[in-house]
């Protein structure tokens, strides 16, 4: 085959591009690196990101023109699920995901130009700048403050769960702007070169024992003016409009899959299958999994029609995040004692850490709009509940 | 049929079925006809064989329309909007699929039957309560001179009100049969009780009934995995009526919240309800799930495999019904727990088909039990 129809990824039906998607996986990306239960971090995922780059597959989402596959919708759900199946780590990839689409939506060309092929080379890791101590669920009341001076925004304020920040050279900000619009309208976005001086970042230790993301000050940190992509006070906007079709991501089975086939391994290991309590839990999140899977492949079929999402997709965030929390607690409960201590346990030839599931899962309904948040939007917005 | 001529016909029979329970009061109808040994209006029964419903699921060699579990599950999710007092699920799927499934020489005119409106079958195959398979048989088949003769007792026999044939499981040394007889035949004899939504619940009494060969829906030793496939494909069609009934009971729930006002406002603007009415919707949500994977893939699946789908499917939905039918109880305060509003309606519809074919933690244990070793996840 030639480059070029190797790449012409639309004219492959799914099973093909799935196949040499999966190929791909078995032959490059090294068994150490799959099914972590934690987050990976850079230093032992660059190599494989390395690789990606290379095949051009780093970027799966972003138009050919910027060095992305340009692919349908229903290849990209594919491409993440044939990721997701063999268990390949989520890189630092806040620059593929979020800051590629928001330039090549809203940025200058200049700006594309500076920065995208930068990320394509793993030169540059991205983090998202956008919680603060006091910003969380109601993020748009957030206060880190850029200041114009002349050619430089001066920069001064907190960000918080900053993800992996220490692993990044760079970040994008939601920064305030304007003080006296409406909390949304004086917003802007800005990036931010994380060796600028006055910037500082202090890793946090996360109750799954690792530092899965950091505090970042700055103080007088001065930012060229031109960093700010888009519109001045129209950050808010354009980061809104960007939370389109990876909003299902959050509602994947997959974690749940994974957690489940590990408590699967306890009851054959230990014997729980013989018990009928463990039988009969075990049977009902499995049929949870099942239906949410269902459910998934059902918003996912909305997508491959070219159709939006609407705001009942935020019930697969709730019932897939609730299915995952059910599924590691019982990994702890039917672990007894070795679900007390942090460290993995030896099963026949298998071994679990029950607690390092339970951890993970827990950040789950938090994170990307916490369950409470998401039920908010379905009372509101699906089910036209007052107030 | 090409996909496009599927989705129209999807659609058209969403839209008749939607119409039809708009244009009524069935809430009205299950008032009126609650308790009683007729059971329902015999001409509301005629318009929906009209309508082909009744015959949806039976060959088009019998004049039925021949069509799949699907689009079935889609007329029985609207109708169960309504909750009707007609038997549609256990006449015109569980009958109508022990007909299908059973070689009798008989059988193509029963069907024919049904779907005409000039018969009314029921299926008598339970005997205690719990019972999830057709070898849960105690009834005995004796060989006699033109066919068989029964003996044994039947119970929780859904849609025999206006029934003229009940379709009998019995057990000869071959195995188990399925037998057409009468309900005014020598030796028959039916009790009536009632289900919590007033829809008569009939034991019967068989002694030595006669049951000639050209009568035998199902020979013995052929008849049980027939009746197996038609129990389980019921549980996939009451699970639709669950997910309709359930849908309509949270929008009746979700304007209440809307409306009703304490403390100066609508109580749906309090969180805690807000929440609670989201888990209620995510509930219908996976209950959907559950019927169209079960829908999409249970016809020509092996016989465990259809077992497994079934059982999944009715897990979800029993559970998913229940849940909301007590929430609607909930939210509605004092005057939900009152009979006069239609609410009780659903949750006594809700109840009974939760129970009928087997609850969620029976259908969980058989899915277990099932399983393949619960190795392969």
């Amino acid at each position: 085959m030639t480059a070029v129809a190797r790449d012409d990824y639309d004219a492959m039906t799914d099973a093909e591009f799935r196949t040499m998607v999966r190929d791909f996986i078995e032959a490059e990306c090294p068994a150490e690196i799959r099914h972590l239960p934690r987050r990976i971090r850079w230093h032992e995922v660059k190599p494989w990101s390395q690789k990606l780059s290379k095949r051009g597959w780093l970027a799966p989402q972003w138009p050919k023109k910027y060095g992305g596959m340009g692919m349908s919708v229903s290849k990209q759900i594919a491409y993440l699920e044939e990721l997701d199946r063999a268990g390949v780590p989520r890189a630092p990839d806040m620059g593929i995901v979020m800051l590629g689409p928001l330039l090549i939506n809203y940025g200058s060309e200049e700006q594309r130009q500076t920065y995208l092929p930068r990320i394509l080379a793993c030169e540059d890791v991205w983090c998202q700048g956008y919680s603060e101590p006091n910003a969380g669920s109601d993020l748009a009341s957030l206060r880190l403050e850029a200041v114009l001076d002349g050619d430089h925004w001066v920069v001064n304020g907190q960000k918080t769960w900053t993800t992996l920040a220490q692993d990044a050279n760079w970040i994008f900000l939601l920064v305030r702007t304007d003080k006296q619009a409406k909390k949304q309208e004086g917003i802007s976005f800005l990036l931010v070169d994380l060796s600028t001086p006055g910037v500082t970042r202090r890793p946090i230790m996360t109750l799954g024992g690792h530092e899965e993301f950091c505090e970042t000050f700055f103080d007088n940190v001065r930012v060229p003016k031109d960093n700010i992509v888009g519109k001045v006070n129209e950050g808010w906007t354009m980061a809104k409009a960007l939370l389109g079709f990876e909003r299902i991501f959050l509602g994947s089975p997959k974690l749940s899959q994974v957690a489940l086939n590990r408590l699967a391994l306890l009851g054959r290991s230990t014997g729980a299958f013989e018990d009928d309590r463990f039988r009969d839990k075990f049977t009902q999140l499995r049929l949870d999994v099942a239906d949410l899977t269902e459910a998934y492949s059902r918003f996912a079929d909305i997508l491959r029609r070219g159709e939006a999402l609407g705001p009942d997709v935020s019930i697969l965030k709730i019932f897939a995040t609730s299915t995952y929390q059910k599924i590691t607690e019982a990994l702890v409960e039917m672990s007894a004692e070795n679900g007390s201590i942090d460290e993995p346990v030896t099963y026949g030839n298998d071994s679990l850490d029950a607690l390092a599931h339970y951890w993970l899962s827990r950040p789950a309904t938090i994170y990307g709009g916490s369950s409470e948040v998401q039920r908010n939007i379905v009372a509101k917005q699906v089910l036209d509940l007052p107030g | 049929m090409s996909s496009g001529e599927a989705e129209d016909l999807m659609r058209m029979l969403r839209d008749s079925a939607a119409d039809y329970v708009n244009r009524s009061d069935m809430a009205r109808d299950v008032r009126a006809w609650r308790n009683k040994p007729e059971g329902y209006d015999s001409a509301r029964w005629n318009e929906m064989v009209q309508l082909g419903w009744v015959g949806l699921r039976a060959p088009e060699r019998c004049g039925g329309m021949g069509l799949g579990i699907e689009e079935c599950a889609a007329l029985l999710a609207e109708t169960g909007r309504g909750i009707g007092p007609e038997p549609l699920s256990a006449v015109g799927v569980l009958a109508m699929r022990a007909l299908a499934g059973g070689e009798g020489t008989h059988n193509d005119d029963l069907m024919s039957g049904l779907v005409e409106g000039g018969r009314v079958i029921a299926v008598a195959w339970q005997e205690v309560a719990g019972a999830l398979h057709a070898s849960d048989c105690e009834t005995r088949a004796i060989s006699a001179a033109n066919g068989w003769r029964l003996t044994g007792v039947k119970d929780y026999v859904h849609g025999a009100a206006q029934a003229n044939i009940l379709i009998v499981s019995a057990r000869a040394p071959e195995g188990v049969g399925l037998f057409a007889v009468q309900p005014g035949d020598k030796g028959v004899k039916l009790e009536t009780r009632y289900f919590t939504d007033g829809a008569t619940c009939h034991r019967v009494h068989l002694q030595d009934v006669e049951a000639p060969n050209f009568f035998c829906v199902a020979p013995p030793g052929k008849g049980e995995a027939v009746l197996d496939a038609a129990l389980d494909e019921t549980r996939i069609a009451a699970s639709a009526e669950m997910f309709g009934l359930s849908q309509r009971a949270l929008d009746m729930t979700l304007d209440y919240l809307r409306q009703r006002k304490q403390f100066g406002k609508a109580i749906g603007s309090f969180q805690a309800l807000q929440h609670r009415a989201v888990e209620l919707y995510v509930t219908t949500q996976m209950m959907r799930a559950a019927i169209d994977r079960a829908a999409r893939a249970f016809e020509g699946a092996a016989a465990r495999d259809k077992a497994l789908i079934a059982s999944a499917c009715k897990a979800r939905c029993s559970d998913g019904a229940l849940l909301i039918a007590k929430e609607a109880i909930q939210m509605h305060g004092a005057i939900g727990y009152t009979d006069e509003h239609d609410i009780g309606l659903f949750v006594r519809r809700a109840i009974k088909l939760a129970a009928w074919l087997g609850n969620g933690a029976q259908h969980r244990k058989r899915y277990a039990a099932l399983s393949p070793a619960l190795e392969q996840v």
